[in-house]
């Protein structure tokens, strides 16, 4: 390991340490276990990784092998956290959270389907389903945090504080790495065996790897950050209305709405 | 690389879309716990008590005696207030409209079941509105709105006003009873 390695393998392990210990300090796991499972494997990884390294060396082959299923752990760790906030952003309203589930699950099966279209046709299946999983559940949370957060917007609902860090952390994250695996995983190592493009692709590698880097130890500040006060208290769940009372109302105001729209069209007619 | 190009861009709306989103909304108000937390005065609408004056400012009587009695100058200038008024009274209007939706919004965030046409369609209006209301705007900025038109549409915000609060007046009054009620709108 290069000096520069050394110190973002330091600085990652402290920063996971302080995470888990501010997960379980706090008492995260009683409200969003799912994220302080993420958290968990997390600090479980750094450390695996470190036995493993000191034990095979950093780049070897049962290194690699390590790392494989360490992301994809970590992968499906985070995906089941973003479910949580989505489940645990909209759940007090029972009609809003039926609806957007739904919108949910279609965008995570466009994407995963997407990554197994994509694999099919390529010499390495396993590797390429791999890597464009990556990447397509790094859009896929991003999509799905975007839509929780619009769907919280357009009926007046606002995310509590700690989960709307929590989700900037995990869309910093993700953003990161549909970036990393579209962009330079997959087009830019294309042209970095040809010679004219190598030595300016390889210098765009460094400066990415640095961002990369970076990006992570910023979302890992961000959680750290969410956790460093005590827990609020959860909000009083909402008292829901019967259920007649939409059906009979919001079918009589969208007709209302209908009416003024053609009314405001109107006018326009001479 | 347009299809990288292209994804990045998209990438990037998101990203932004994002930090809009995430950012903390500084006086907005707490989000609706109960049907009797609902501000209905607020909801409801409230500009159509200016339309007397608005009817006033572009009425053709008016018109005629500035033409007539006025120098061009001040006809001109007095022709652009004119405008801003009524522009003024078409944004109460938008603004009526909104709370119309919002009051739509708000029984549906506290149903326990919504109906997901019903859904698409009141945010399918929102977006017709305000398209038309744009183009409304241009037309009056050419001179094109004409009184019974403008008062049609103040009208029916009226009569839907008037009954949205007799309605929620009847819903507010079952909910602190604890019981369902028959309303109609």
């Amino acid at each position: 390991m290069t000096p520069v390695e050394i110190l973002y393998f330091v600085l990652q392990a402290c920063l996971q340490s302080l995470l888990f210990a501010l997960v379980l300090f706090r008492g995260l796991y009683r409200r969003l276990p799912f994220f302080s499972a993420y958290a968990t494997v997390g600090f479980v990884n750094i450390v695996l990784a470190a036995i493993v390294d000191y034990h095979f060396g950093a780049h070897t082959f049962p290194a690699y092998h390590f790392y494989l299923w360490a992301s994809a752990l970590q992968i499906s760790a985070r995906s089941l956290a973003v479910a949580e906030l989505c489940y645990d952003g909209l759940r007090d309203y029972r009609g809003i959270w039926t609806f957007a589930f739904r919108f949910f699950l279609f965008l995570t099966a466009f994407f995963l389907i997407h990554g197994a279209v994509d694999a099919y046709n390529q010499k390495s299946r396993l590797f390429t389903f791999a890597v464009t999983l990556e990447s397509d559940a790094g859009i896929a949370s991003i999509a799905i945090l975007v839509a929780l957060l619009l769907v919280r917007h357009y009926y007046g609902l606002q995310l509590g504080l700690l989960q709307r860090q929590l989700a900037a952390g995990v869309c910093l994250l993700c953003l990161m790495e549909a970036v990393n695996d579209s962009v330079f995983q997959r087009f830019l190592v294309r042209y970095a065996v040809h010679p004219p493009w190598s030595t300016w692709i390889f210098h765009v590698f460094d400066f990415w790897s640095f961002i990369h880097n970076w990006a992570f130890f910023i979302a890992l500040g961000i959680w750290c950050f969410a956790l460093r006060r005590p827990l609020e208290s959860r909000a009083p769940a909402p008292v829901l209305l019967a259920g007649e009372t939409y059906t009979q109302l919001s079918p009589l105001i969208n007709y209302r709405l209908r009416v003024l729209n053609e009314r405001l069209l109107g006018l326009m007619k001479p | 690389m347009s299809d990288i190009g292209l994804g990045l861009l998209a990438l990037l709306v998101l990203a932004l879309l994002l930090v809009a989103l995430l950012r903390p909304r500084r006086g907005r108000a707490q989000p609706v716990q109960t049907l009797s937390d609902l501000p209905v005065e607020d909801l409801l609408p409230r500009h159509l008590q200016y339309f007397a004056q608005v009817r006033r400012a572009l009425s053709a009587e008016d018109a005629q005696y500035l033409r007539d009695r006025a120098s061009r100058r001040t006809a001109r200038r007095a022709l652009r207030a004119r405008r801003a008024v009524v522009r003024g009274f078409l944004a109460g209007l938008l603004e009526d409209f909104e709370r119309l939706e919002r009051l739509g919004r708000t029984i549906a965030a506290l149903s326990p079941v919504i109906n997901r046409r019903q859904e698409f369609e009141r945010l399918w209006l929102g977006a017709r509105f305000r398209m038309v209301y744009a183009v409304v705007q241009f037309y009056l900025a050419l001179g094109l709105v004409s009184v019974p038109q403008l008062e049609a549409l103040t009208n029916q915000v009226g009569s839907l006003a008037r009954r949205l609060h007799d309605a929620m007046a009847a819903l507010s009054a079952a909910s602190a009873g604890g019981q369902s009620s028959q309303v109609s709108v």
